[in-house]
Parts: structure tokens; sequence; C-alpha cells
């Protein structure tokens, strides 16, 4: 017998907390087991992505229509209270079938407490329409665990119209870019968008000046092997910090964008702003504002700032995982599986106008056509984005630290200083 | 009907037995000894109960949870003082200190002082009424809601209050109000004063309605002016409900929560954080439950210590009066 511990009283808290956000009939379908004796009918799917729910539903149509399970979106709005529900239930049969994640450490902690299953077959099956890169991602010690849910380049998106209003060209290496950069500052147009907005944009620029002066030095640095004060991070802060001070980004107070409000749009769609680096996901959200892909907004990608550097892009997945413990753990593996499967990323991209992460699955955005192509032909190294490629105790420091950068853009060591403090007591229980 | 009406005699009954007799009888029954033993702690228990769950045990087990180190998944690590040890460098709970005191000295200043000086203008006033209405609106709007609405007027860029600034002619007044510290902070004071005016007002207009008008004659008599009538018969009057008012208003600087989150999530750089934000954003945001507990602690024991020490010092003064 079970006895009565804390961890035991926030299992069934955070069971509370999903349950106490389910509709009705969803919860009377977990309760009574939500399908019939040969199997799951419904699965739900907990996520933080509140504008994704239709979306989750047509892909749970198209997946009943090919005879698996229907999936029932269970959305939070806050992503806090929405980790604090899954970690505290994962351990629990209360855990929803399915659930969104982040990959890196943020995975690695739900992979060892086991709270994710195994899914290394279902990768084995689809191993030829996937890149080994975005597998790597989800894999843990030999094992992989999670699909990916969407699959986002990051890159630079332009004002078409402004770009061609002030014949430019997407750049191709630095100095292009930096005779960009002037030149629509010189017209009156603010080249990059830029806030501290939902606090987690902060570490963009950070994260494409060291990729764009030393990819190798970022490696090793998200892995603890190297430190926020060595000189190739200073040399990439400093470098950040003098296009901040050339007026080269937004004013990070005030414009908002991310996944939350998007005071950016009018200010890109109204050509007062012509550029923005981020992920490919946005694309629908620019879109969503009136603008046309390939016609009046496009993509590159931001352009390495030294010679002789191996073209990388920073990448962003996010993945969708079977929960060890849930109820139907058989019958989510097996919609798990639909979902990579051709049908399944058709029904998906079909549904978002994602990128799609699957070779055989085309993206809908002639943007994204053009970006994947590109990276398939210049070789580019897929690196992973920030948010995920380090501790987040250290990201959660970092944002911050940048932030105050970003507002105040003088010596970087000071902050530097303050972030590595944070990585040394961190590693130092990691490692 | 009528299985109702014998329980109602029974009942009448031993209502007009003698009560020696009834005492005996129940005496002469162990089982009913027992019973009466029983009751008055039969009737305490669901109160016992629901404050020993949603009180006593979260409390006792937060006190333990700041010993240790958890993030929420693995089994929590016991560290003994390491938290509050390391509560004392942490630049972040320094800042959250600072700002809890700018917001309780802010409320105190503005809320409560601001507060009584409307009372006691609109207590004379034809229009009390209707002012006193209008005042009270914002009271009825949740604390997010208003941070939301402060935002807009607060935004650097597309803010009301720095378009209007711009518009009159006065742009060099324009400031970036939630992203300059310590500024940010009295930015969301006043908007958290904007919102808790008007139950202050309420407050005080019911103490001034209550003071006896005796001896403000008997002042005004003696040939003191309006200052003075105030300051050496109105406001001593006034002490009573002046207690309630600063008790109320301190304990709402130090739980403060709604409007920093919405305006700006205690940032930039966790500049405006106040001590409820960084044990939410400590426990919720970082998943250091540990670390968040410990500054859940200090709150609750300054908070504690503040409030009994405030509520003696008032209640003895009152005494003494």
């Amino acid at each position: 017998m079970e006895t009565l511990t804390r961890r035991t009283v926030l299992k069934l808290g955070g069971a509370a907390i999903i349950a106490g956000t389910l509709p009705p009939w969803l919860l009377e379908a977990c309760t009574s087991g939500g399908g019939t004796s040969s199997g799951a009918s419904t699965l739900q799917v907990s996520n933080d992505k509140v504008t994704w729910k239709p979306w989750f539903e047509q892909v749970g149509a198209a997946s009943k229509s090919a005879g698996g399970p229907s999936w029932k979106p269970n959305e939070f709005a806050d992503t806090s209270t929405y980790q604090a529900a899954i970690r505290t239930s994962g351990g629990s049969s209360k855990v929803p079938d399915l659930f969104t994640w982040w990959s890196g450490w943020l995975m690695k902690e739900i992979v060892d407490a086991g709270y994710a299953a195994d899914v290394s077959s279902l990768w084995d099956k689809e191993s030829s329409a996937y890149d080994k890169g975005l597998r790597d991602l989800f894999t843990f010690n030999g094992k992989t665990f999670g699909a990916p849910l969407y699959f986002g380049p990051w890159v630079t998106l332009y004002n078409k119209q402004v770009f061609d209003k002030y014949h430019l060209q997407p750049p191709k290496n630095w100095n292009d870019m930096q005779n960009v950069m002037q030149t629509l500052k010189s017209k009156g147009v603010t080249p990059l968008g830029a806030t501290i907005d939902g606090r987690w944009p902060a570490f963009i620029y950070f994260e494409t000046f060291l990729v764009a002066t030393n990819p190798d030095l970022y490696s090793t640095l998200m892995a603890g092997k190297a430190k926020y004060t060595d000189p190739g991070v200073v040399e990439a802060m400093n470098l950040w910090g003098q296009l901040i001070k050339a007026g080269y980004f937004t004013d990070p107070s005030s414009v908002t964008f991310g996944t939350g409000s998007s005071t950016f749009l009018t200010e890109f769609s109204q050509g007062r702003a012509a550029m923005l680096q981020i992920g490919t996901w946005y694309e629908p959200t620019i879109t969503g504002a009136g603008m046309k892909p390939g016609v009046d907004f496009g993509g590159f990608i931001f352009p390495n700032a030294k010679s002789g550097i191996q073209n990388n892009i920073i990448i962003e997945s996010g993945p969708l995982v079977v929960a060890a413990n849930g109820p139907h753990k058989s019958d989510a593996v097996k919609s798990l599986g639909w979902f990579m499967s051709k049908a399944g990323q058709e029904a998906w991209i079909k549904a978002t106008a994602f990128t799609s992460a699957r070779s055989d699955v085309p993206s809908p955005s002639p943007i994204d056509q053009q970006l994947l192509a590109d990276m398939k032909t210049g070789g580019y190294k897929q690196i992973n984005r920030y948010w995920e490629a380090t501790p987040h105790d250290i990201v959660e420091t970092a944002i911050d630290e940048f932030a105050k950068f970003m507002l105040h853009p003088g010596d970087p060591m000071p902050i530097l200083q303050n972030i590595q403090k944070k990585a040394d007591s961190v590693w130092a229980t990691i490692k | 009907m009528a299985s109702d009406a014998k329980p109602r005699k029974a009942n009448a009954g031993k209502a007009t037995a003698p009560e020696g007799t009834e005492v005996a009888a129940e005496a002469s029954r162990p089982f009913g000894r027992l019973a009466a033993a029983a009751a008055p702690y039969l009737y305490v228990t669901p109160m016992v109960l629901l404050v020993g769950v949603f009180l006593l045990f979260p409390a006792a087990d937060t006190i333990w949870l700041s010993l240790t180190k958890w993030n929420g998944i693995y089994p929590p690590t016991f560290i003994g003082f390491d938290n509050y040890l390391n509560l004392r460098t942490d630049p972040a709970f320094i800042t959250a200190c600072l700002n809890t005191v700018y917001w309780i000295a802010g409320l105190m200043l503005l809320q409560v002082a601001l507060g009584l000086a409307l009372a006691v203008l609109l207590n004379t006033s034809p229009l009390a009424e209707l002012y006193k209405r209008i005042l009270y609106l914002p009271a009825a709007i949740s604390g997010a809601a208003i941070g939301v609405i402060w935002y807009a007027i607060f935004n650097n860029q597309l803010g009301i209050l720095n378009a209007a600034l711009r518009f009159v002619g006065l742009g060099d007044l324009a400031q970036a109000w939630l992203t300059t510290p310590p500024l940010n902070t009295f930015s969301m004071i006043v908007a958290a004063v904007w919102q808790g005016l008007g139950p202050t007002i309420i407050l005080f207009l019911v103490g001034l309605q209550t003071i006896p008008r005796d001896p403000i004659e008997a002042a005004q008599t003696d040939g003191a002016n309006a200052w003075q009538v105030f300051r050496y018969v109105t406001l001593p009057l006034l002490r009573p409900i002046t207690v309630v008012v600063v008790g109320i208003n301190l304990i709402n600087s130090f739980k403060v929560f709604d409007i920093i989150w919405t305006m700006t999530q205690g940032g930039p750089y966790r500049s405006s954080e106040t001590l409820a934000v960084t044990m939410y954003r400590e426990s919720f945001v970082s998943f250091q439950f540990g670390y968040g507990a410990s500054v859940a602690m200090v709150l609750t024991v300054v908070a504690f210590a503040v409030a009994v020490f405030y509520i003696r010092a008032m209640f003895q003064r009152l005494e003494v009066q």
C-alpha cells in the first residue's frame, strides 16, 4: 500500500489540475477508460498551445478516418502551469496519453524520470523520411522518446516590399548584411525586430551572433565545456552591442512578438521594420496579418559574420511524447506512429502550414521550400536552439541578463559573469 | 408530516425536563457520557480538519520543502538551511525585498494618505455619492485586468501616457515607464492605487460619518481653524478606522502579485519583482520548489511579524486613549 507522501499528494494535485481543465465529456472518457475493449477511441493530447486546438482536432479527425483513435486537445493557457501539471502527474496513470514538450535538457528531465515512452521503433520504421539530426534531438542513451510536433529552422524573415523598394537582396555574406542594415537605417526603416516581452525572446540575438561568429564555441558552451566569459562569447556580445547602439533593432521594451501578442506585425507589415530573426513557425502568424509568403515577405539564413566558418542553421523542434504511464500507452504509441507516417504528416502540415519535418511531405510555404533547398545545397549543419540546448536553469538566468544588455548595451562582461556564475553552480550539480 | 411531529414533541419534552434529571439520566448511560464529552470536539472537528488540511499541513510542508532542493520530478534532497543562506547573496531576492518596501511605502503614502484626503473632501461635498460610485468602480475590476489596462497606458512606444505627453508638447517627460527600475515599480504602484483608492475612501468616509459633531463644534468655538480641527480632533477620532485601513493596505502590499505579473512579469531582468513574485517565479517558472518555499517562509514571517507588531502597537494606543 502506497503511503501518503508529498509526492503522492502533488501527483494527485497535478492530476487534479489536469482534470480540472478537462471538459466533462473528456473527463468521463478518461475515467471510463476512454474507449472500447479493443482500444481507446479517444486520446487526450495535453499542450500549452492554445491557438493550435483546431489543428489537433483536425489531425485527430484524420487519425480517426484512418481507423485510429481521435485526438482531444487539452490546452493550458499558461506554460508554467502546464509544465507543473505534467511534472507532477507524469509518474501517475492520470497523465494524458500524449503531451507536447521541449527537446534538449527539458526533455532529458522527463526521460530520466521515466515519464516518456520509448518510441525508437517508430523512428526505425520511418528512418529514411526524417533527418538523423532531428532524431538526435529526442534521443537519450540510444533510445528515442517522442516525434517531431513541429520543425522550425530559425531564419531571418524580411519584408520583400521594403527590400524591393530600396533595391536590396537577401544577404549572402556579412558584408551584404551590413549593407542591408545600413541602407535600411538610412531610409528610416528599423532593420531588425527585437523584444524582451515574454522574456524568452531575449536569447534570440545572443545565439544568432555567437553561431555567426563562433559556432564551435556555441556548441561547447551549451555543453558546459566553455565559459560565458571566454573571448569568443565577449566578441559576439560586443558585435551585438555595436548593432544595438547603431539603432539596428526595434526598442525591445515597446515591441512584442513571439507566441503571444505581436505589435511587431504592424511595424513589419507597414514597412517600418524590415527583418526578424525567428523560427519558421512564425510565418503563419505573419500570413494571418495579411502578408503573402513569397510575395510580401521572404526568408533567408542569417549569414556568418566571419569567413571560413561552416554553414550552420539553428533549428527548433518540439516533440509530441507518449506518456509512459498513460492510460492508453499502446494505443498512443500506434497513434504517434500514424502521426509520423506520410499520411499523418500530410494531415498535420495541411492543418498547420508548418515547415515539414518529413522529406516526402512538401512544405506549403514557398519560403520554407526555398530554405530547405538552401539548407541542403549549402550543407548547413543543424544546431539546437539555445532554449533547449543548455540546462534550463542557466537559460532562465541568461534571458534576464540578455534583456538587461538589450536595454543597456554597455560592457557585456558583468552580464556574462552573472550567467557564468549560475552556469558554474548548475554544471556542478550535473557533472 | 406525522413523522416530523414526533421528534419535535420529544425535543420539546427534553427542553422542559429539569436539568438535573437529564444529566443524571445521561450519566447513568456510559455511551451517553461519552457522547456528551465528545460533543464539543465533534462541533469543532470540521473546522479543525479544514484548517489542518488547507492551512497547517501546507504550512508545515512548506517549512520542510524550504529545507530541500526539489525540481518537482526527482525526490527532494534535504539540504538544511542552504536555501536561506543563498537568499542572503541572491541579487534577485535583495531587489525583491527592496521593491516590497517600495510597495509598502507607496501604498501607505498614496493610497492611505490620498484616500483620507479625498474622503475628507467628499464628506462635505454635495456630489459625494456620485464621486464615491465613480472612484469605487476600479475596485470591481480584477487585478489582472487592471494590469492590462495600465500596461496599455504605460507602454513605452505605444502607450497612451507617452503619446499624450508628446501631443501636448511634453515629449521630454516621456519615459520607459515599465522598463526602467525602480520607475517600473512606482508605475505599478500607481496602477494599484487607482484600483484600491475607492475602498479606502469608503472606509474613511464611514469613519468620518461616525465622528460626533460635539468635539468638532467645540474646537471651532474655541477658534480652531479647519486644519487644526482636522489635525487635533478629526484625525485622532479616526484612529480606529485608520488602524483597519493601514492594516489592510499593509497586508495587500506584501501579497501584491497579479498587477505585477500582468504588467512586467517582474521584469525586465527581475527588476520589479516583489517577494510574492519571486516566490512564484522560483517555484513555478524555474521549478526550484525548495528555494521558492524559502522565499515563501521569509515573506510569511516578515508579514506576520509586521502585522502583529502594528496591530499590537495600535491597540495599545487605543487602550491608552
